[in-house]
């Protein structure tokens, strides 16, 4: 409508109307308070109102101020929730349902089914930034973490830890979600001191085991044949009566009475605590007090030992397995005397108060001496 | 004439009283009829038995329990040289008790440490107390006698240390005291005399044990039971049982020395048998 | 002859600087050979190198070397008398000395030996007859009774002779010259025949001692089978004749040259001597070579061990230099046809020192190889033992000086 044209056409009446508005004193001071009116506007209304309230900024927004904990919190799994390929190969497997999305990204909208970010930023455990208090408190871990397939909280509750007020933090670093110790042997031993698991640690301690072998068994969900995952919370060990021989490599050569089964493990070895002992009757021995134990099928032998003509019996601290293998018991654990008489063995010899040979020498030289003065000299 | 017969009868008279009073003097008085026999009698060893002892070599384990438990009952010394009445030998399968090799000093079968190893067995040696034996043959005073109920003793009163036992013995059992032998006064049993200096000594079937009823020490404090002893001349005995169940066999038989402490592989192993 | 006499009675006049050199000299070896001999009578045969596996060394191989040694007196009488060989007549007495000399050396010894010597009176009250050392003592004493006895009457003509001559042995000569006079006849024809007969009863002594008690104390080891032979009897008993042989040999001659009897003691003689040695000797490689050969051809192996360990094993250089320089070269030595007395001198050194360690390598090898699984033994002798020895081997060279002193060594004939 409007043309630019440049041509003389004095006859652009809107053009000169506007014109002689703006160029004239009235116009130009109705321009400066309009002016001035928007840029109060956005000055005084940008920051204060620019998001509405229940907003979600973003992780990197935190970033900027929390700088540390960033880089902390990109280095957790958390950070790859949505992201990981391994989340996303199963979830678009599955269809890509939302179900997913509530734990797995940030800001989850149920209504509409979108989500404002990927992945568990960190305004899913600490509020959005419209909530943002002083002390970080963050929300609980039970929130996504017990759910079928990730049921750490659920196996938890089950678990003396939650009596015993040792809660995630207790292990876990909340913010790099690692273990507070790399030694897991080390973590559990700083509350279960006893005796008993001491020994059970010690003697599964080496060769590779540690307590998690057996206290934390963990398994992957599989989806597609609905099984559900474990995170081994529960800390029981997995196999409620284990087999021995899976761990434990013995011949039970010679007490093979019961057979060579794990039953024949138990008739003497408590099946949790395994250094624990029982009589047949079920009565608790521990194992410095083994010998009781020996006694309920090889009685002559031990009525031999208490009367002291058993080899080597007075000494009183002995038990049957300071000299014979538990598990075959014909043999004797190296019980060997040392030989008396060692091949290399040298006897103190007395020494003569002058050597031998020099009084030999002289003998011999006094001789031929004598020889020489009455032989060759007398002639 | 008269002189040489004189002389003659002088030198007659003289001849027969010389010979008659070496002979006096040399051969003790009513011991003539055991002059040439060995056995000596005493009223505390004419029991009717005869003492013997088998050793189960398929049970021994090498462990020296038999050794140490002897050296403390008999009071053999440690000072001035270690010494043991019985010996214990590692033995290679193949070498069998009818077969067995020397080995040079640089070797040894006696200073194993570790025992029982599969594929070796064990053998104790100690004297055998033998029924002819060598060693009271040669003795030229009678110190090692054979007394009626099978123990060949020793006598160390009249052991002059010659060791003529020592070089007849085959089987090596006997050990001299070639110094003074001291043993700390708390471990002396009394029972057994302490040797003087210069003397031999042996195993004699721990004889203050068993004419009490007792067993000897190495029977009772061998762990795996290898050893048996018992009187040869009781059916029931555990060695008579034995010897009639199980083969036995004596160490170097073609000596001819009929050893009573015989040798058996029977009975319980240590290690385990194949299926 | 006056000259010879005279010559011979010499050697009993002066007791001289070498007389007393000789007795200091050997007097301190003495000494400390009972030094030695005291050690081990306190401190126990620990001293010496023996242990339960090497129960015998050096003293019973030297007391096997003094019995041969001893045997010179026998061989001698017994040739001059049994087989009329006079011209061995010189050195019959010295031979006579050496035999008493010898025993006595053995027996100390073997007293060296035991573990307990002070209890000699207790084997003397309880011999056993049926021991192989209760014959040894038996047939020892005897064989030095009756040597003596034949020492004692055959000096009767030269008792006679220096009865008077010397002032402080006068008595002595007295008392021997009273006891001959009623032991001997006075008719020579007799006399000679008591001597003959006596040295007829002696003659048997080498068998019964040497052949027979000595090798006993070996042969009847069953537990030793390189010693349990039959022909242990007959190796002793050469063996022990040829040492009296070659012992003789170098007495004679040593005595000859410091009394320069050599006419008295002549070529002739000392030729003789070396024509024993010489055949003695090649019995005795014969023994050895006949005693190894059979044993490396077939053996039980507790033998053979013994034979390999003394032809190829530990024992091989002292066997072999003992073969070569004790026997073979000896018998060079007395088979060139230029040979003097210095040849038999040089052959009778060399053949003894062989003879010596001949006796130690039937001793101790055979108790070092065991008959069962022990472990081998080993034997290194001590001073204890070396000192013990040569202060034997001074005594009796001392008590033979003395010997020379109180008796003509030489029949004066």
């Amino acid at each position: 409508m409007f043309s630019y044209q440049k041509n003389d056409n004095t006859n652009d009446d809107i053009h000169v109307f506007v014109t002689n508005l703006i160029t004239s004193k009235i116009g130009k001071k109705t321009m400066f308070i309009f002016l001035l009116l928007i840029m109060v506007y956005s000055i005084g209304f940008s920051e204060v109102n620019a998001y509405p309230l229940e907003n979600y900024v973003g992780s990197g927004t935190c970033r900027k101020c929390h700088e540390t904990q960033f880089n902390e919190w990109n280095q957790t799994a958390h950070s790859r929730a949505f992201t990981d390929p391994v989340f996303q190969t199963q979830w678009q497997a599955q269809g890509s349902p939302d179900v997913c999305l509530p734990c797995h990204t940030t800001n989850f909208d149920e209504t509409g089914g979108d989500y404002q970010f990927e992945n568990i930023g960190c305004e899913l455990c600490h509020a959005p930034r419209s909530e943002y208090n002083e002390d970080y408190t963050p929300a609980s871990c039970d929130r996504c973490h017990s759910v079928t397939h990730y049921p750490t909280y659920t196996e938890w509750l089950e678990s003396e830890h939650s009596h015993a007020g040792v809660g995630c933090d207790s292990c876990h670093d909340p913010m790099t979600l690692e273990i507070l110790t790399n030694d897991p042997n080390t973590l559990c031993k700083g509350c279960h001191l006893s005796q008993d698991i001491e020994q059970v640690a010690e003697e599964h301690g080496y060769e590779g085991y540690d307590c998690l072998d057996c206290h934390m068994t963990t398994s992957l969900v599989d989806f597609e044949s609905g099984t559900n995952g474990m995170t081994g919370h529960t800390f029981l060990p997995a196999i409620p009566s284990p087999d021995c021989g899976e761990c434990h490599t013995v011949s039970l050569d010679a007490h093979t009475v019961w057979g060579a089964t794990d039953e024949n493990c138990e008739t003497c070895h408590d099946d949790v605590y395994m250094t624990m002992l029982h009589l047949l009757n079920g009565t608790d021995v521990a194992m410095s007090e083994s010998s009781i134990l020996c006694e309920q099928c090889h009685n002559d032998v031990y009525y031999e030992w208490s009367l002291g003509i058993h080899a080597d019996s007075h000494d009183a601290t002995l038990v049957c397995i300071d000299c014979h293998e538990p598990m075959n018991p014909y043999i004797m654990m190296n019980k060997t005397l040392p030989p008396v008489t060692p091949v290399s063995v040298v006897i103190e010899k007395p020494e003569p108060f002058i050597s031998p040979t020099y009084f030999f020498i002289a003998i011999i030289g006094a001789l031929g001496a004598a020889i020489y003065a009455f032989t060759v000299r007398r002639k | 004439m008269k002189e040489s017969i004189k002389r003659r009868d002088f030198l007659k008279i003289v001849g027969i009283g010389s010979v008659y009073l070496v002979a006096k003097n040399i051969i003790p008085g009513g011991a003539v009829s055991t002059l040439l026999k060995i056995t000596q009698t005493s009223p505390t060893t004419n029991s009717g038995k005869r003492w013997g002892m088998v050793i189960d070599v398929g049970a021994c384990i090498g462990c020296r329990q038999c050794t140490y438990g002897c050296k403390e009952e008999n009071n053999i010394p440690n000072i001035p040289a270690p010494m043991q009445w019985i010996e214990t030998f590692e033995m290679e399968q193949n070498e069998p008790i009818t077969r067995l090799n020397s080995v040079p000093s640089n070797q040894s079968k006696t200073s194993y440490i570790e025992s029982p190893i599969h594929g070796k067995w064990y053998l104790p040696i100690a004297c055998l107390h033998c029924d002819d034996p060598p060693c009271v043959k040669l003795c030229p005073t009678g110190a090692t006698f054979k007394s009626e109920d099978g123990i060949v003793e020793m006598n160390y009163d009249k052991c002059i240390g010659c060791r003529q036992c020592m070089a007849g013995c085959p089987y090596n059992a006997r050990s001299f005291n070639w110094g003074k032998p001291q043993i700390p006064q708390e471990n002396v049993n009394a029972l057994v005399p302490v040797r003087p200096i210069g003397v031999v000594e042996k195993c004699t079937f721990c004889q203050h044990r068993v004419r009490e009823g007792l067993l000897t020490k190495c029977v009772e404090i061998c762990p795996v039971g290898a050893r048996h002893f018992g009187d040869l001349n009781d059916p029931n005995s555990p060695p008579s049982k034995l010897l009639e169940t199980y083969i036995s066999s004596a160490l170097l038989e073609e000596m001819n020395t009929k050893p009573k402490l015989l040798y058996i592989t029977s009975g319980k192993k240590w290690f385990e048998e194949e299926g | 002859m006056e000259n010879h006499v005279d010559k011979i009675l010499e050697s009993m006049e002066n007791t001289g600087q070498a007389f007393y050199a000789t007795i200091g000299i050997f007097g301190m070896v003495v000494l400390w050979g009972a030094y030695a001999w005291y050690t081990q009578f306190t401190v126990g045969m620990q001293a010496t190198g023996l242990n339960n596996t090497v129960m015998w060394g050096l003293y019973i191989a030297t007391f096997m070397f003094m019995i041969g040694v001893s045997h010179a007196g026998i061989i001698i009488s017994t040739t001059i008398r049994v087989f009329k060989l006079d011209k061995f007549k010189p050195i019959s007495r010295i031979a006579e000395g050496m035999t008493l000399v010898g025993l006595a050396m053995a027996v100390l010894s073997v007293v060296a030996d035991i573990g307990r010597p002070d209890r000699i009176l207790v084997l003397f009250f309880n011999l056993r007859i049926g021991s192989p050392l209760a014959w040894d003592l038996i047939i020892l004493s005897l064989y030095f009774a009756s040597s003596a006895f034949y020492l004692l009457v055959s000096m009767k003509h030269d008792i006679s002779l220096i009865t008077g001559r010397f002032k402080v042995r006068d008595g002595l000569y007295k008392i021997l010259g009273g006891i001959q006079n009623v032991i001997t006849p006075k008719d020579p024809e007799k006399y000679e025949n008591m001597l003959n007969s006596i040295s007829i009863v002696i003659l048997p002594f080498p068998l019964l001692d040497s052949g027979m008690v000595v090798a006993f104390i070996f042969s009847l080891l069953g537990a030793r089978p390189a010693l349990n032979a039959p022909f242990i009897g007959a190796y002793f008993l050469v063996l022990a004749i040829v040492t009296g042989i070659a012992a003789i040999v170098i007495v004679s001659m040593i005595l000859s040259r410091v009394y320069e009897w050599d006419e008295i003691i002549s070529e002739e003689v000392i030729m003789g001597l070396g024509n024993y040695l010489r055949v003695g000797i090649i019995l005795i490689l014969y023994f050895i070579f006949n005693q190894h050969f059979t044993i490396q051809y077939v053996s039980k192996s507790a033998t053979l061990v013994v034979s390999n360990m003394l032809l190829f094993g530990s024992y091989a250089t002292l066997f072999w230099g003992m073969i070569i320089a004790g026997f073979v070269v000896p018998v060079l030595l007395l088979i060139l046809p230029n040979r003097n007395k210095v040849g038999v001198l040089i052959a009778s050194v060399l053949s003894i020192l062989g003879l010596w360690i001949n006796c130690v390598l039937v001793v101790v090898p055979a108790l070092t190889f065991p008959n069962i699984p022990f472990n081998w033994g080993s034997y290194i002798p001590s001073w204890v033992e070396w000192s013990v020895l040569a202060g034997i081997l001074a005594l009796g060279v001392i008590l033979y000086a003395v010997l020379i002193k109180l008796i003509p060594i030489v029949e004066l004939d």
